[in-house]
């Protein structure tokens, strides 16, 4: 109630004296009516479902490619049905077919099929080799349009363009930032279970566009993307013993991360991409460490005799959140990004491991040990509100989509041809689907958002 | 001995708090209406009865059969007493029969602790029962499912109630001024089942919808429905257009036809606070 009357404030504060007084007065009149007779209920309970959406084939215009167009409708609808927020509507069952995008749809037709949105959109050449993609986001019910651009393609990223508007359906009616448009790093898995090859590769969020990144010939672990999208860091048996690793994606060039004298693992970029924290082996222990890209200068910010490893920024980059075996068995501790204020958070039974902080700093995943099982789950960074969105056999290394809204991680399978694949969940608990890859896969890593 | 007499006041002590946690609500709906309605019949209205009406009709029935069990309750700790009482009579001759009764009460005692009845009987009063069509918007996969506490606060139930003033005592031309609260309940799962509100996003459950919707006397919308709240922020977006798409969607609305005049203009909350 009290928001109401503050952005009634902030309103009249724009307005003129004069409006500000007929305002006032409307207000009076107005609040005079509803106390006479006005009824007011609350509505406590809903319906969580997916919304019924309708996605109409993207006309092609002038001399395009029709395959073009239709890949692209194919892509959005296939991008949202995965959110497990959308319920694209059969083709089939469409009845209004779309001439043109510039005239408003007969959207009683629409509403009998049940669909609430309806997607609308065509491709036109653009000029010197280019196309321009457009589309339209109805709201079926009440006849308005929520949302339209402008794009254009080449040839060859028209699935980006499809995963940019699928983006914009999806921010309009969820209110939460698109998470189509993104990349996944991830370590490649082929051979049998003893004598795997690991290697780096990098594919579309939905599985597309898969491209290897390294040899195979020394094992690969736990690649991470810088903040900017185009540096991984990783740990890798490059040296013969393992150290961390950054990559250029674009360029392919490869570089060691500090010169340490033991083992170094689990990289992770700072948020502003200028540092990496690592754990740095220590006899029988490991210490967690800070490194300057550039100037190569390092700092130690735990001195235990205990494991610490895994350090994950809070996206203000303040915090720290990591795993430590000090008290005894592996917990969940956070400390200031200077190493002070070291604290334990994690306070249920069982074991967690590989913390990583969201995007949206609200929430912290990890992966839970408990009664023999493997589990995903989300604490606050106080610790509380512990939740588990999966169990099952063996899973583990969640990561964030940059919204903060659904997690990636990896499932091992049981048995002497079982391996590890790729799943993703919506913070929610809903949701859970396979990433498609050709052979197995572990240890993903999202990207932020492209830009 | 001084404990024998402890444990005797402790034991009734407990038998009092029992009845007082379950006298709760005596009034039906049907008299509610009436008294509402000002019909003559109707008894007075009893002060505690504009907040504490449960939210639903459905635990008020339930909590109907309570009294019986509380009598049964009431009436069983006599016994011991009337048990304990004889035994001492054939042993005039000792001087101090105190002792055993002190045993036997014990037993009771401890014996009253064991049936389940009595947990049940305190554990009623709470309105909130297990209902399946409430689909939880968060998920916990905790395989022993340990330690999963929800809050509901009772701010919410309190607040469901309808608004109108001076509605308690009905309205001088006999008719009810607001709808009953099988009424009200029948309208809200009409608009419940529509409702498809965005639960993912940071802060989902403090974003409430304010609606204003005005309906024709076949329960359909008479006007487009009109956003009463503002908040610039995308995620307000979402919410407030997934609320009026639940407005539009389940019209016609089925309502009590002789009381249009209270629902043909109303102000709708959309709160999903209780479904996290």
């Amino acid at each position: 109630m009290a928001s109401v009357f503050e952005t009634f404030n902030v309103a009249t504060r724009l307005l003129g004296a004069f409006c500000r007084a007929m305002i006032v007065l409307s207000l009076i009149v107005l609040t005079g009516g509803i106390a006479a007779a006005q009824t007011e209920i609350d509505i406590t309970q809903g319906n969580i479902k997916a919304i019924p959406i309708a996605i109409t084939p993207f006309i092609s215009q002038g001399p395009v490619d029709p395959s073009f167009g239709d890949g692209i409708t194919k892509v959005i609808s296939a991008d949202l049905a995965n959110s497990g927020l959308f319920r694209p509507i059969e083709r089939a069952a469409f009845i209004e077919k779309i001439g043109s995008i510039n005239k408003a749809p007969r959207f009683s037709e629409w509403r009998v099929i049940n669909a609430q949105a309806l997607v609308v959109g065509r491709v036109l050449q653009a000029g010197n080799g280019r196309t321009q993609v457009e589309f339209r986001l109805w709201d079926v019910f009440s006849g308005r349009q929520l949302a339209g651009k402008k794009f254009t393609a080449t040839g060859d990223n028209w699935r980006r363009v499809a995963h940019i508007i699928a983006d914009a359906i999806y921010e309009r009616l969820t209110g939460e930032k698109g998470y189509f448009d993104t990349r996944v790093v991830f370590v490649e898995e082929s051979g049998p279970k003893d004598k795997r090859m690991k290697r780096l590769a990098i594919m579309d969020q939905d599985g597309f566009n898969m491209r290897i990144l390294s040899s195979g010939k020394s094992l690969v672990l736990t690649p991470r993307f810088s903040p900017t999208g185009q540096m991984v860091t990783f740990m890798s048996y490059d040296g013969g013993r393992p150290q961390v690793y950054l990559l250029n994606i674009e360029t392919g060039a490869k570089s060691l991360v500090g010169n340490f004298p033991n083992m170094t693992f689990a990289p992770r970029f700072a948020p502003d991409g200028r540092s990496v924290a690592l754990s740095l082996q220590n006899d029988g222990a490991s210490d967690i460490h800070v490194m300057d890209i550039r100037t190569q200068q390092r700092r130690q910010l735990t001195f235990t005799q205990a494991i610490d490893t895994a350090p994950c920024y809070s996206p203000d980059g303040r915090q720290i959140v990591f795993e430590s075996d000090r008290a005894g068995s592996q917990q969940l501790f956070v400390m200031n990004a200077d190493g002070s204020g070291q604290r334990r958070i994690s306070q249920g039974g069982g074991r967690y491991s590989t913390p990583v902080w969201s995007p949206r700093g609200d929430l912290i995943a990890f992966t839970k040990q408990t009664q023999g099982r493997f589990l995903i789950g989300v604490m606050k960074p106080d610790g509380t509100g512990e939740r588990i969105l999966t169990g099952g056999y063996h899973n583990e290394g969640p990561t964030w989509a940059p919204n903060g809204r659904v997690l990636m991680f990896f499932r091992e399978s049981p048995g002497a041809r079982g391996g590890p694949k790729l799943y993703s969940i919506d913070l929610t608990g809903y949701n859970e689907r396979l990433i498609p890859t050709p052979r197995f896969a572990s240890d993903p890593a999202w990207s932020g958002r492209v830009n | 001995m001084v404990w024998a007499l402890s444990e005797m006041s402790t034991a009734r002590e407990f038998k009092l708090n029992e009845i007082k946690a379950v006298a709760v609500n005596l009034t039906t709906i049907d008299e509610f209406t009436r008294i509402k309605a000002g019909q003559k019949n109707a008894k007075k209205p009893p002060s505690a009865l504009k907040k504490p009406l449960p939210k639903k009709p459905k635990p008020k029935a339930k909590v109907k059969p309570k009294p019986k069990k509380v009598k049964k309750a009431a009436v069983l700790p006599p016994k011991p007493k009337e048990l304990a009482k004889p035994k001492p009579k054939p042993k005039k001759a000792k001087v101090k029969p105190k002792p055993k009764p002190k045993k036997v009460v014990k037993k009771v005692a401890l014996k009253k602790k064991a049936p389940p009845k009595k947990k049940k009987v305190r554990k009623k009063p709470k309105p909130k029962s297990f209902d399946p069509d409430k689909i939880s918007a968060l998920l916990n996969k905790l395989p022993n499912a340990e330690a999963q506490t929800r809050k509901v606060e009772p701010r919410a139930a309190e607040k469901t109630q309808p608004k109108p003033v001076n509605a308690d005592r009905g309205r001088a031309d006999g008719r009810d001024a607001r709808m009953s609260m099988n009424e009200i309940d029948a309208f809200r799962s009409q608009i419940s089942r529509c409702w498809n509100p965005p639960v993912g996003g940071l802060g989902a459950d403090r974003m409430v919808v304010k609606l204003r919707i005005q309906l024709r006397q076949d329960g359909s919308l008479a006007n487009p429905p009109k956003l009463m709240n503002s908040q610039r922020s995308p995620f307000f977006a979402a919410a407030s257009d997934a609320a009026l798409r639940a407005v539009w969607q389940c019209q016609p609305y089925e309502m009590p036809k002789q009381k249009y005049a209270v629902w043909r203009d109303m102000i709708l909350n959309f709160d999903p606070r209780e479904m996290f």
